[in-house]
């Protein structure tokens, strides 16, 4: 049970699989890149929130890219590509890599159709509403994806991921079509007992 | 044992050598910082995270590396092999625990999250990133973690572990190259000795 037996003894090879200013990462690029892509793609084809995402990522040209680390997440650097990440076993996983590649569009998505991230020397205020306000869409969007996933395709591990994660609020919140004002207070309440148990812990 | 913020110049040769390796887009100078800390089993190979605080949530990457050589962490034992031959990989009975959270933090496990429970972290701020987050308490006449030193460079260590959601007993055997091998899962409380040595306990709680 040694965590060595994986891809990373090779990590090298090209990897233009992934549309215009896909970013290019030599050595760091995930040997698997090209079927790991596809694959996901086939599966959120199946669902309807992934096929507005790949719709999504035709209509804006999202470059994406797939490297290795420890853990299956996603980026979004310089808010102009997304940068999906595996970990040494995600092919255990795969519907976690579904998810992350989902929520990761719907990211990129966003900063194209003008969202962006604010400026960090912005007015804290503006600043902070605009987190908010990107944040909850990501945790919504984790959330539908989850369930879609679930209902549609019978996956389970992205809804226990969502759990895990502490959005299970949000997600009854979604399957209860909650209305937004309700949704913003539930997730105001649910960040400041975060921040709350955080200090706790200190 | 703890964090060292790098200087423009030292954070520079990481950027080059992440650029080198194809990462060119993912930190600069302005939203990056990077920082290092030395390693209580190594004389010459120190920990490096360089992290790029301008994205939501903000993205870092791991490295060992002797200052102008690094290996990116990505959760293979690769990387220790390569940046272990700049170096001596000096394990003992004193900072074994401090290998052990180090590698379990590094190295992921096909089974999912699993780590050795401590009392007190013999790396306290390796315990912040965002996987292995999961901080365990164990009853005290539950806890184990007990040394034997196999040989000069092999040791057995049975311990308490977080295993994938639930706590465990095992043993661990770690070889000179610094590779772990898990073995004898129970379940915690089922026949463990709940006790530790001496020299383990006066180093590692």
């Amino acid at each position: 049970m040694t965590g060595d037996e994986s891809h990373t003894g090779h990590l090298s090879g090209s990897f233009d699989v992934s549309g215009a200013g896909a970013l290019s990462f030599g050595e760091l690029a995930h040997p698997d890149e090209k079927a790991v892509l596809e694959k996901s793609e086939e599966i959120l084809k199946k669902i309807p929130k992934g096929q507005a995402l790949l719709k999504a990522k035709k209509r804006y040209g999202i470059p994406v890219t797939v490297v290795s680390g420890k853990e299956t997440t996603y980026t979004t650097p310089e808010d102009s590509a997304v940068l999906l990440m595996l970990s040494p076993f995600y092919e255990k996983e795969f519907e976690l890599v579904v998810l992350a590649y989902g929520v990761a569009l719907r990211d990129a998505e966003q900063s194209f159709a003008g969202f962006k991230r604010p400026p960090v020397d912005s007015d804290p205020a503006e600043y902070a509403s605009m987190t908010f306000s990107k944040s909850l869409d990501i945790i919504m969007h984790l959330c539908i994806i989850a369930d879609e996933l679930k209902e549609e395709l019978g996956f389970t591990k992205p809804l226990d991921l969502v759990h895990e994660l502490g959005h299970g609020y949000i997600y009854k919140a979604y399957k209860e079509n909650t209305d937004e004002n309700e949704l913003i207070d539930l997730f105001i309440e649910g960040e400041n007992k975060a921040f709350e148990e955080g200090n706790k812990g200190e | 044992m703890q964090w060292h913020r790098l200087d423009n110049e030292k954070t520079q040769t990481l950027l080059d050598a992440i650029k080198k390796m194809g990462g060119s887009t993912l930190f600069n100078l302005q939203s990056s910082e990077a920082k290092c800390m030395r390693l209580p089993f190594t004389e010459n190979v120190l920990f490096f995270r360089i992290s790029n605080n301008m994205t939501m949530p903000s993205f870092t990457m791991d490295f060992l590396g002797d200052g102008s050589q690094f290996y990116y962490l990505d959760g293979t034992f690769t990387p220790f092999e390569k940046a272990f031959s700049l170096s001596t990989l000096d394990i003992d009975v004193y900072n074994l625990g401090a290998y052990l959270q180090f590698y379990f933090a590094n190295v992921t496990q096909e089974d999912g999250e699993i780590y050795p429970v401590f009392e007190k972290s013999p790396i306290p701020d390796l315990d912040d990133q965002n996987v292995h987050a999961t901080q365990q308490k164990v009853p005290d006449n539950a806890y184990v973690f007990d040394i034997t030193a196999e040989s000069e460079t092999d040791f057995e260590a049975d311990c308490t572990l977080f295993y994938d959601g639930g706590l465990m007993t095992g043993s661990l055997s770690i070889n000179g190259s610094g590779k772990v091998e898990i073995t004898g899962l129970k379940p915690l409380f089922v026949g463990t000795s709940s006790a530790f040595s001496e020299t383990s306990k006066d180093q590692l709680t």
